[in-house]
């Protein structure tokens, strides 16, 4: 071959695809020595080589439909049946049941009871009309976690979803947040939360 | 002699039809992860299901990756996509959405892994100290281009090269609604146009 073969023959040539005499025309070209030629077929073979490292894998369906799901489901808990209101059991700074942290260490302590378990969260101060707020949902057993989304009048501020122990961690949370949705599979249920010490 | 550079024949941008038989391909335009963002921001649920197909294999396959079982792995991926939801409104650069993706993911499968370490005995601890990316910095990179590059040619390389069973040029063709001899021109357009998009944020 004396002229430069182009880059799609490159990739033929690479990947095999070229007829016998197509093939030695190219090969006799690449051992030609021509640096843009060899650039390219260095090029190609790095690029087949990370894509064979790492081929994709399908999502099972359940999957791929709870995360087409999330979005609505996230900004608008709200919608459809199957929801209930959580209840209050613990707010450290009104000191309504017992036992309870001390409310002076700057941060709010609430602990609710609901259909889908047991949850507490804290919330600590993290700027200007913003906290921190971690947390814990007894989850029931073989449950795979929880959705959580944090809405200001109706409009959703942040969103987590828990760790496989329940565990959750949203950072920056507006002190505006009044109501807490969590979600787990069709179980949802609604908190309303006061964040403001 | 002839250029390196072959002609860029205007590729027709065409919607792929997936894998599971969706209705024939129609004309469109290229919609940029730039444009499905600005739309998700704007409460659109449709776009918000291109950003899913787009990227729920890449999240999905960086979890498998770091070690996970399929459950967890699946806990991972969503646990992503509810943080980009969060995330929505703070993303510092829209056209790296694919390495935030990845790096989020990862992130979440060390967690998970670490959490699943904690209740399993030494023995059945998966192996940790290993990293399962050999060059992080060059997939991202690679997935990155692939985004930068969008469209049907984004779409057509991941069938091409990132699909576990390898389709066959027909099967692709009956996918992307072309001609089988037209598959061989297009992904070496394709792969020439990733080339210089990776040269140039290189």
């Amino acid at each position: 071959m004396t002229v430069r073969p182009t880059f799609t023959e490159l990739l033929d040539w690479i990947e095999g695809r070229l007829p016998d005499e197509a093939a030695e025309a190219v090969a006799s070209y690449v051992a030609s020595g021509d640096p843009a030629t060899a650039a390219s077929v260095a090029w190609i073979r790095a690029f087949l080589e990370d894509a064979g490292s790492m081929p994709l894998s399908q999502p099972p369906p359940e999957l791929s439909a709870r995360l087409r799901d999330v979005f609505d489901q996230l900004h608008h808990p709200m919608r459809g049946d199957g929801w209930s209101d959580a209840w209050l059991l613990r707010d450290a700074r009104t000191g309504l049941a017992a036992g309870v942290r001390s409310a002076e260490d700057g941060g709010v302590h609430l602990a609710f009871d609901s259909e889908l378990g047991r949850f507490v969260l804290d919330a600590t101060v993290a700027g200007v009309g913003e906290v921190d707020v971690q947390g814990l949902v007894m989850l029931a057993p073989g449950s795979r976690g929880v959705d959580l989304a944090f809405l200001a009048h109706g409009d959703l501020r942040r969103a987590a979803r828990t760790t496989a122990d329940g565990r959750f961690d949203a950072r920056g949370v507006p002190v505006d947040v009044d109501e807490l949705w969590l979600t787990s599979g069709p179980t949802r249920v609604r908190a309303t939360l006061d964040l403001r010490r | 002699m002839t250029s390196l550079s072959e002609p860029q024949a205007r590729v027709t941008e065409l919607r792929p039809t997936g894998r599971a038989g969706n209705p024939p391909p129609r004309h469109s335009e290229v919609v940029t992860d730039s444009d499905l963002l600005r739309r998700c921001r704007r409460r659109d649920g449709e776009a918000w299901n291109q950003l899913v197909g787009r990227y729920e294999r890449l999240v999905y396959t960086v979890a498998l990756r770091n070690g996970l079982g399929a459950e967890d792995a699946a806990d991972v991926t969503q646990a992503t996509f509810v943080a980009l939801v969060d995330a929505l409104d703070r993303l510092r650069d829209d056209e790296k959405i694919a390495s935030w993706l990845m790096t989020v993911a990862r992130r979440q499968a060390w967690r998970a892994r670490n959490l699943s370490r904690r209740t399993t005995t030494l023995e059945a601890a998966p192996e940790g100290a290993t990293d399962p990316f050999a060059d992080w910095a060059a997939t991202t990179t690679l997935h990155e281009a692939l985004a930068t590059l969008g469209g049907t040619c984004r779409e057509l390389l991941i069938a091409l090269y990132f699909e576990p069973d390898a389709p066959s040029y027909a099967e692709i063709a009956q996918r992307f609604g072309r001609s089988i001899g037209g598959i061989g021109p297009l992904r070496g357009r394709c792969l020439d146009k990733l080339r210089a998009i990776m040269g140039e944020e290189a």
